[in-house]
């Protein structure tokens, strides 16, 4: 993991600044980590930490600095060349605060830090850059350089971003480079950062400490003040009140009051003694690391983050224990009790030190085997460890804390010696547990009991208030309502009165009532009735309801019926149009046709006239025919008989014959005019014929005509048997024709 | 607009009562708060003299050092006093010679390779949230570093300001009242 910081100072004004208490917490928490340089950092190990800086601002120099020289972290600053010893009044958006100058980063190398690249003046290092201008950007200058000869290998990009052609240049000219999301985390030339933030938590382990109090308010303020005035604050602190008789829950509650995000106060009702109180307690405290502390003892301020620290730099650690410091009246009767061995220095004849084992193995040894306890019961512990080995015990050989260490070492979890804090561990005259407010915690514990109790006598004082003058108020509605109630009672006595008249008024009204009661009766039976004629019109109803539905059908699909013929209609009356207009063409021509016709037909009778005229005169001529034949025949009766006026008749026989030649030719000729007509005739048949059926759809003008020549045929069919009546028939044939075509 | 500095970089911005420039404003009379005529003070200085330990000092700092008052009084070969006021100071080098000597400065720049380290250190009311605000650890390093090992540290306070402890061992705590608080004396050994 690499961190990134910006800014670290005493106030946190925007995101990029980190608190310089968290900043120091928040390095505490690497202790179980390795913290490197980049040179060093290998992004497969889970452990490798490295601690970055962009900028240089000043505050890094003046707040972080220290605390990394105070935990010996080597650390990386990624120094923008253009602002060393500037201030940053370019940035818009951001407090005054000036860069570190060349003096306050060579003090920085010199105590473990080392210098990287930012480039010159921060500008994104994208595709809009020209190579001179990147080139330029990347060029650490020589004064710069001096300052960490063994720098500058590494390059920060400005705002992590990078683009291909970046990296081409960058590769030439740093070992690694570091982006903050952009990159692909694996090559060294895109590794990410982690931003941190005051809000960054980077471990998440929780620390718990009990404080059990039997008899010992006195101190107890004492005890807790030194919890709560730690350098790293503990997670959770709970003080837990075995059924004291003095004055500890005052104090405990006082404590919680004023810390109440911090201290829980629990109190027993009945003393449940040391080992169900411990147990108890630990189970409630749902953090990873536990620690008791007495009510009449004290850690020094640095004791929780320096136990802590053991524990979280090693998970196989499951109890971090300390030297004693012993104080107090019998302390130096105490400290001439322990073996010679153990008795450490004398503190400004106030402190008597008992150093405990430190070789590991050794303690291993002494614990499980029981001889000696060397973990005093304060030392703090994991909570799993607790729990593995089943808590405290009662009515053990030992005391209750070291049955529990030696079990937990004996079940495998290694002891380890915690340097640099001690336990302070008061041991007092019997008068002085007796001896009132021992300290200034106390005070303050005392005064804030008596804020609280003045808050609560204030806030009773003015319900009191509120009770007496709503009481006030009560007793001027009471007699308000009084003077109503006089009132009100005269108002009775009138309604009583009234009362009365209206009782008589009442029964005259009763005997109403009885009328009406019979006519309602009435009514009823008649409404009864109506009530079954509805149900039968309501049957009647659904009846009909239901044939309108089935009506409704009906006309639905008749509709739809409809819709089609009318679809139909619409067609057909496309077509109709259609055939109208064509019937208007048709009628113009059936006009001139019709003329035609009427022409043709004149023509027609013209012909027929002079046909007729010619069947006429050739039944004239047949007839003439007949006759002469018929004459012929007399004549060649009377030939025989006039043979022998032959020859004296020859002559006349030749004239006769003469005769009969030129009668012949006339009717050759009216044969043949005849026969012209009719193939005339002929060939108007065809236009007619190519006419009929032009002509289906006659008109009553035509059959008027029709009619006329009907006529005419009709007197012509019944006497036409003359040989040459095939043509006739022809002509007959082909005027019915034309008749019926037309 | 003129940016507005943060942090450190903005105490001459800052309105809270014991600011620098409204120390230096405070301090342009030599005694402002009345300190040799008030008993109040002559009370804490006794008070302070009487639980330093009986024994020699080579050097003495005192960090909250105000107008010398009590510097002048503090045992040792060689005895430093510095404050974060100018005009505090410049009052007090009424006091200077080749024992004592002044110097203006807040915690965050003490560094001790430039003067050295110290056997005593004094700090008076410089644990308040308005001076170290979020950086109570670092002044805390700072003094660690200035104080030598089996060094005394003695921490006077308004109890009502101060939450902070030191990581030695506390030989005595005492409290006794000033003015309208209460001041808290703490003895560290290193």
């Amino acid at each position: 993991m690499i961190l990134l910081y910006h800014k670290v100072a005493d106030v946190v004004p925007t995101k990029w600044w980190v608190s310089a208490d968290r900043f120091y917490r928040q390095m505490a928490s690497l202790r179980d980590r390795k913290v490197v340089y980049l040179d060093d950092y290998d992004r497969t190990d889970e452990k490798h930490v490295c601690i970055t800086f962009d900028g240089i601002y000043e505050n890094v120099y003046t707040f972080a600095a220290p605390i990394l020289e105070h935990f010996g972290y080597p650390y990386e600053l990624f120094i923008v060349g253009g602002t060393v010893g500037r201030s940053n009044e370019f940035d818009a958006e951001e407090p005054l605060a000036r860069f570190a100058d060349k003096a306050q980063l060579s003090d920085m190398v010199r105590r473990g830090a080392r210098l990287q690249w930012h480039t010159r003046t921060h500008p994104r290092l994208t595709d809009n850059l020209t190579r001179t201008k990147l080139k330029r950007e990347l060029d650490v200058p020589a004064t710069l350089r001096r300052i960490d000869p063994g720098g500058f290998r590494w390059l920060g990009y400005p705002h992590g971003e990078f683009s291909k052609a970046t990296l081409d240049v960058v590769k030439n000219l740093f070992v690694g480079a570091l982006s903050c999301h952009q990159g692909d985390g694996v090559s060294s030339y895109e590794l990410n950062r982690t931003i941190v933030t005051e809000e960054s938590r980077l471990i998440t382990r929780k620390i718990g400490v009990i404080i059990p109090c039997y008899n010992y308010g006195n101190f107890l303020a004492e005890a807790a003040a030194s919890v709560l005035r730690q350098t790293v604050l503990p997670d959770r602190v709970l003080v837990v009140d075995d059924a004291s008789s003095d004055g500890t829950e005052v104090i405990g509650r006082a404590l919680e009051t004023s810390h109440p995000n911090l201290v829980t106060f629990v109190r027993h009702k009945k003393n449940l003694g040391i080992v169900r109180t411990f147990n108890e307690a630990v189970t409630n405290m749902d953090t990873d690391y536990v620690v008791f502390l007495g009510a009449d003892n004290r850690f020094m301020s640095n004791y929780i983050e320096k136990s802590a620290e053991t524990l979280d730099a090693d998970s196989a650690v499951g109890v971090a224990y300390t030297d004693y410091a012993l104080f107090g009246p019998r302390a130096p009767v105490v400290y001439r009790q322990f073996p010679e061995a153990m008795r450490g220095e004398t503190r400004a004849d106030t402190f008597w030190i008992i150093n405990f084992p430190d070789e590991q193995e050794h303690v291993v040894k002494v614990m499980t085997t029981g001889k000696e306890n060397v973990i005093h019961g304060s030392s703090m512990f994991r909570r799993e460890a607790w729990a593995t080995v089943g808590g405290y015990r009662e009515f053990q050989q030992q005391p209750e804390d070291f049955d529990l260490f030696r079990r937990i070492v004996g079940a495998g979890w290694m002891p380890k010696k915690v340097q640099g804090t001690y336990l302070e561990y008061r041991h007092h005259s019997p008068e002085q547990a007796n001896a009132r407010l021992q300290s200034a915690a106390s005070v303050r514990a005392l005064r804030e009991a008596l804020s609280t109790a003045h808050r609560v006598a204030e806030s009773y004082k003015k319900q009191i208030d509120e009770f007496r003058r709503d009481a006030e108020e009560r007793l001027t509605h009471v007699s308000l309502l009084q003077r109503e109630n006089a009132e009100k009672t005269q108002q009775v006595l009138h309604f009583q009165k009234d009362a009365e008249e209206r009782a008589k008024h009442v029964v005259i009204l009763q005997e109403e009532n009885e009328t009406k009661t019979q006519q309602v009766l009435h009514f009823q039976k008649d409404t009864e009735e109506r009530g079954r004629h509805i149900a039968i019109l309501q049957k009647e109803n659904e009846t009909k309801t239901q044939q309108v539905f089935h009506f409704q059908r009906v006309a639905e699909e008749r509709l739809r019926h409809i819709d089609i013929l009318q679809r139909e209609i619409e067609q057909r009356g496309k077509q109709v149009v259609d055939l109208q207009q064509e019937l208007e063409k048709r009628d113009e021509r059936a006009v001139l046709l019709e003329e035609r016709i009427h022409t043709l037909g004149e023509e027609v009778e013209k012909h027929a006239a002079a046909a007729s005229e010619a069947s006429w005169r050739q039944l004239v001529a047949e007839k003439e025919l007949n006759d002469w034949q018929t004459a012929e025949d007399d004549l060649l009766e009377t030939a025989a008989e006039l043979r022998v006026k032959l020859d004296a008749t020859a002559s006349q026989r030749d004239t006769l014959r003469t005769m009969m030649v030129a009668v012949q030719q006339d009717l050759d000729n009216a044969v043949r005019q005849s026969e012209a007509r009719a193939s005339l005739i002929q060939e108007r048949e065809v236009e007619l014929a190519a006419l009929r059926e032009e002509l289906r759809e006659a008109s009553r003008q035509l059959r008027h005509h029709r009619k006329r020549l009907d006529r005419f045929t009709g007197t012509i069919s019944g006497k036409l048997i003359l040989p040459f009546g095939k043509s006739q028939r022809k002509l007959r044939n082909s005027i019915a024709d034309a008749r019926r075509s037309s | 607009m003129r940016k507005q500095p943060a942090g450190r970089d903005s105490r001459s911005q800052m309105r809270h009562a014991a600011e620098p420039e409204m120390l230096d404003e405070f301090y342009r009379e030599e005694d402002p708060w009345g300190y040799r005529l008030n008993p109040e003070d002559d009370k804490r200085r006794r008070v302070l003299l009487a639980e330093i330990p009986q024994r020699h000092f080579a050097a003495t700092l005192d960090l909250g050092c105000g107008n010398g008052f009590v510097t002048a009084h503090l045992p040792g070969d060689r005895v430093v006093g510095v404050d974060i006021s100018r005009n505090a100071i410049k009052h007090a080098r009424k006091h200077q010679d080749d024992r004592l000597s002044f110097l203006v400065s807040d915690i965050f720049d003490l560094r001790s390779d430039s003067r050295g380290t110290y056997d005593l250190i004094i700090i008076t009311g410089l644990f308040y949230p308005q001076y170290v605000r979020a950086a109570g650890l670092v002044a805390q390093l700072r003094v660690d570093e200035l104080l030598n090992p089996g060094g005394i540290l003695i921490s006077v306070h308004i109890d009502e300001w101060y939450t902070t402890r030191f990581p030695y061992l506390m030989t005595k705590q005492i409290t006794y009242p000033y003015r309208t608080f209460t001041h808290v004396l703490e003895v560290y050994v290193k």
